[in-house]
Formats: structure tokens, sequence, C-alpha cells
């Protein structure tokens, strides 16, 4: 009994001086002492289960459903079977398969265009390339493979289980307007940036930056690493943050919750370098950044976004407010409180 | 009125520098000039000297108009003859931005001369957004780019969705542009640039986000297209330019709606009373024009409240 009361002791004392530590941990200053994990070494696993800790242990699934939808999206051999099941959820209320059914037509849309009527389409693409001869063979390869994706969706309708709509399923917007109906976080993040873009600095207007805003707010509350990814390089662009290293430490945060920033994810602008052969292969988020900004420069980028997944944590939507404001250049000329831009 | 060919070597900014023995010399004709004329008292000749010159080291306004300022220092220095209103538009060579400027009597401080009033270059482009904003409309640097061609299956009313992917797949991204991506994050203006692949002919170019290019769809009619880069949607890169679709024999198809980016960008400025305009041909077939308008005299003032409109049209 004694010897039980005494490993009984020893594993409390053990757990409050881990617990003490990692108090320490989490208080520890973010200012510049904070270390920035090299970026020429990926982030062991250990670090992010921690971060991820950090977060309560509330790290968000995204998806309402079963389905990691974005998985399934990349996994895909074949469009039309991933939209035929991805369809069926999102009918069944599934916002981030509503996401990604749209981003299959999308990517999709001009295989179909071009080859839904050719009896041949492997035909039809050889001669069009034929017709390039400079055409690298990479992007051959890019091409063959999006065919073999989306050729059977292109000819086949993989909407034929669901109930009859005027206008039909064809529409990606259609899926993606499901989406953002759905609050999903990525959707979101696409409608603030489309939102955003398409405003000129000299005809910005409130109530598009006070939506964009909106849609950045209910993204980043969701703490879906991918949204915060994306929308943490959207506000590296001074035109829509007066401060771009805030999208920096957002999108730094991202990789640290999980996301995977490397170039082995096709989702990443920069994974076509692994194939193009025109910047390095390999290189993943922190390395680019690293590269631009600096030593320094990168380990504030990080100290900060060691700050935005503490607010994160805490839950309080006012320490979130200064990584979602839209204050750049396009902001400078709205006079907020009305509609009028500021001549 | 001078036109400036920016296929010519670009002008040395460093050129504008003055030696301390010509310094000397010119001071003295400076206060001469300074004392015995006043600025308020100086018309602006009409028609108006109108320049254009580019700057191999320009990375923001502050650059360009420190280039436009030596500029109209040199100019007096080297013929004698100040005009004040002349207008000069400055380009960045490596950086994508331009910005016009007035030629002023102003407070500055100058190497050799110290401070007073001298005569300064003052920006009509109002800030560092406007800079990439004007650059883009003036020389739409990524028209070195051929047209890229539709099928038949996507003519001009087609989705933006489509015909953005039928330009990705003639000209998609091959890579960000080095390692310095995101080189002047930290420093406006900041420009984001990426290599894009001419799959016709095998080349590299470099293609500012904010950059159009052409298309031209299979009935002959044309478009201007903005690229976006990747940022904001993944695929979606490319957003078509309001009111510029043109027939086969280039007239506009559309009327412009205001406020559109190709619609003439209306800055608000003051300078004097004098209508002006100036003729740019980038080195594409591609001109650009901007010209002064609608200038209303401030009561109680020498200075002019004038609107500026800068236009792009091919030539």
């Amino acid at each position: 009994m004694k010897r039980i009361t005494t490993v009984a002791a020893t594993l409390v004392l053990v757990a409050v001086a881990a617990g003490v530590t990692y108090r320490h941990e989490m208080r520890r200053s973010p200012a510049p002492e904070v270390k920035a994990p090299s970026v020429d070494q990926p982030r062991r696993a250990s670090d992010v289960t921690l971060l991820k800790a950090r977060l309560h242990g509330s790290v968000v699934k995204p998806s309402v459903g079963t389905l990691d939808w974005h998985s399934e999206f990349l996994k895909a051999q074949d469009y039309f079977t991933f939209v035929g099941t991805a369809a069926l959820a999102a009918q069944n209320g599934d916002p981030r398969a509503s996401y990604y059914v749209g981003r299959a037509l999308t990517e999709c849309a001009l295989v179909k265009n071009k080859y839904q009527d050719s009896p041949d389409p492997e035909g039809a693409l050889r001669d069009e390339i034929a017709g390039l001869p400079k055409m690298p063979q990479w992007v051959q390869d890019q091409r063959f493979k999006q065919l073999h994706l989306c050729i059977r969706l292109a000819k086949e309708d993989p909407f034929d289980k669901l109930p009859k709509r005027e206008g039909g399923y064809w529409d990606s917007k259609y899926w993606y307007n499901q989406a953002l109906a759905g609050h999903d976080p990525l959707a979101q993040i696409d409608a603030a940036a489309t939102t955003l873009s398409s405003l000129s600095a000299n005809a910005s207007n409130y109530d598009d930056i006070n939506s964009a805003e909106s849609n950045i707010r209910s993204a980043l509350a969701s703490r879906d690493p991918a949204a915060l990814f994306r929308v943490g390089l959207f506000l590296t662009n001074p035109t829509y943050s007066a401060d771009p290293l805030r999208g920096a430490a957002m999108a730094l945060a991202a990789c640290d919750l999980g996301y995977d920033c490397s170039s082995n994810n096709p989702e990443n602008f920069f994974s076509i370098c692994r194939e193009s052969a025109q910047c390095p292969a390999d290189a993943d988020l922190g390395y680019y950044l690293k590269q631009s900004l600096g030593d320094q420069r990168f380990a504030q980028a990080y100290a900060r976004a060691q700050q935005l997944i503490d607010s994160l944590a805490q839950s309080d939507a006012s320490l979130l407010e200064p990584f979602i404001q839209i204050n750049g250049t396009i902001a400078a000329n709205v006079s907020k409180g009305n509609n009028n831009p500021v001549n | 009125m001078r036109t400036a060919d920016l296929d010519s070597p670009p002008p040395d900014v460093q050129k504008y520098q003055v030696t301390p023995a010509s310094a000397l010399w010119h001071l003295l004709l400076g206060a001469i000039i300074v004392l015995f004329i006043a600025p308020s008292e100086v018309k602006a000749a009409n028609p108006v000297q109108t320049s254009a010159i580019s700057c191999s080291t320009c990375a923001s306004l502050a650059d360009l108009q420190a280039a436009a300022s030596g500029y109209f220092l040199n100019n007096y220095f080297e013929t004698g003859v100040y005009q004040i209103g002349a207008i000069v538009l400055v380009s960045g060579v490596t950086n994508p931005i331009s910005a016009f400027f007035s030629e002023q009597w102003g407070s500055s401080c100058i190497p050799y001369f110290g401070c007073g009033t001298h005569l300064v270059a003052v920006a009509i482009t109002p800030d560092n957004a406007h800079t990439a904003l004007l650059d883009n409309q003036l020389f739409s640097r990524a028209l070195g780019l051929p047209t890229v061609k539709m099928p038949p299956t996507l003519p001009s009313n087609e989705t933006d969705e489509l015909i953005s992917l039928q330009i990705q797949a003639t000209i998609p991204i091959s890579g960000p542009l080095g390692f310095n991506f995101w080189h002047g994050l930290l420093n406006y203006p900041q420009f984001q640039y990426y290599k894009v692949l001419d799959t016709r002919t095998g080349l590299t170019t470099n293609v500012y986000v904010g950059d159009s290019i052409t298309v031209t769809y299979s009935n002959g009619d044309t478009e201007q297209w903005q690229f976006r880069g990747p940022l904001p949607i993944a695929t979606v890169q490319w957003t078509r330019v309001p009111g510029t679709l043109r027939d086969a024999a280039g007239h506009l198809v559309v009327a412009v709606p205001p406020g559109s980016p190709s619609a003439p960008v209306n800055v608000g400025f003051v300078a004097p009373a004098t209508n002006w305009n100036i003729t740019v041909r980038p080195p594409v077939n591609f001109c650009a024009a901007a010209s002064s308008e609608i200038c209303i005299g401030v009561p109680g003032g020498n200075d002019w409240s004038c609107t500026v409109a800068y236009f792009v049209f091919p030539c």
C-alpha cells in the first residue's frame, strides 16, 4: 500500500512539474527571444502536437461531416466519383463537401468545355500539344493528368442522384454559395478575397470591406488552419494590410496548427516548383519567408504567430481583431461610417 | 511636347547630382532667380513642357520624386530655363511604378545649395498605391506577352472562370520569382510577381500582380485581362478588365462603367491652370496618354484645382 502511495505521489509530482513547465512555456514572452524553427528542417511532429494542445485540445475539424474532404479531393484519381460522393454529403449539410464539389467543377471546367463532345479526348489533347512544340514536358504531364482526373466528369452526370433543380448543379458558384451559406471557413476566405480583389484603390466601399472583414472574422474564429493559411497569404499584400507582416504571421501560425506548408501540398502555389524546376523543389513557406524577411524579421513574424495561436486559444474575439482589419491602401480612401469614397 | 522612348537606355538618376564647382555658379544664378523673381509672379507657359524619364533605382514615390526634382534642377542648370508647371512622368525600370510630377517652387534642402526655395517636383500622382496603378495603366508591362487566343468554344461572354482557366493553361505560373517573392514585404510598395511560362514559346516572363494582357477571341474581339495571382483564390488567377472589350476594328464594344479600372482614373490635385497632355509609347503596341482636365482656380489664391485623367489604348 505504501509503495502504491509513493508511486502515486511521484506521478503527481511529475505531472505538476510538467504542468508548471508547460505553463511557463505558455507564458514565455513572445518577443524577440522566441526562437524561430529552422526552416531547413521540417517542424517536428511533437512540436505540432504541443501547439495543438495550446488550443485546449480543440483543434477544429472544419467539416461537420465524417470525411476529410480536403484529403479526399487531393487523393482523388477521378473527380466524377469524388463529386458524386461529395455532392451527396453536401446536400446533407456538409459545407466543406460543398466547397470541394465547387473546386472539382472549377478544376475540370476547361476539360469539360474542350473535350466533352470529343470522341477521342486523349488524341485531341495530343494534337493540341503537337501544335505547341515548345511546351515543356512538365506542362504536358500536367495536362494529361488533369484530363484523366476530369474526363469522366466532363462526359457523365455525377448529380443524377440529386433532386432536380432549375439550372442544374454544374455551376461551381452554386456549390461555393452553398458552402458559404454553411459558414465554411474556406468559402468565407474565398468570398472575402473575391470582394477585396475586385475593389480598386479608387473605388473602395466600406460595405464591401466590412463584409470581407466579417468573413475573415468568422473564418478565423473557426481556427481552421487551411483558412488561416490562405487569409494570411492574402494579407501579406499591403493593398489590404497596413502591416503585411501580420499576414506572414497568420500563415506561419497555420503551419504550426497543422496545415501542410510544404511543397508536397499541391494547394500551395509554390508546389509547382517540384515540377517546373524554376525554384527550389522542396522549399516550404518558412523557406520563402525567411529568404524574404531575413532572420530577425522572420523571428518577429514567428513570435506574432505564437501570439495569434495564444489569442485563438483564449477565444477572445477582441484579441483577434488586429489580425482581421482590412487597413491597407485599399481602405485609405474609405471614410468609415458612410459609403462614399473620399476623393 | 517631348516624348520619351522607353526602349532607350534609362537616364541615370546620378546624372542629376551636381559638383561643388558647378554648384557655386548655379547657386549664384539660382539666388538671383529666387531673389528677383517671386514665385507667385511666374506664369507657366502654354503649352506646358512635358517629358518622360525613367529611373533604374526607383522603388517608391519618394524615389520617383527625387528623380523628378533632379530632372527639373538638371534641366535648369543645363539650359538656364525653368518652367513652373512643367510636367514630367517618371517610371521605374526594375519596379513597376510611375508618377507624374509638376515643376514648382518649394522649400527643400539640396546638397551644396542648402535649404531654401528651390525648384521642386510636386507629386501629382498622390500616393504609392497610385504609382503601381498608373504604371500598369500606362505600360501594362505584361503586354510583352503575345495575345492569348481563345478557342471558338470560349467567346467573350463566357464565364470569367473558364476564360481565366484557358489563360492559365496558355501561360501557367511556373514559380515565384527567385527567392525574393516577398521582397519589399516590409517596405511599401511591395510587388508580388511570378514567373509565367508561355507554353507557345517556352519562354518565361515575369508578371506582376495587377498587370494586364490582351485576350483575343475567335471572332477577333479583344479584351484586357488582369493578373491577380494565385493568392486570393488559387483557381481563378485572371479577371477581366471591365469596359475593355473591343471589336476586331478596335472599337469599344461596351461603354466604360464609371469607376472601373479601365476608366480614366481621376486624381484630385493642385496644379497650375494649364492644360497639358503627355503621351508615351511603351515598347509594345500600346499607347498611353494623360492630360489635365477641368482646372478650376481656387478662390483667393494662385493655385488651381485640376483633375488628371490618364488613358491607355491600343495604337
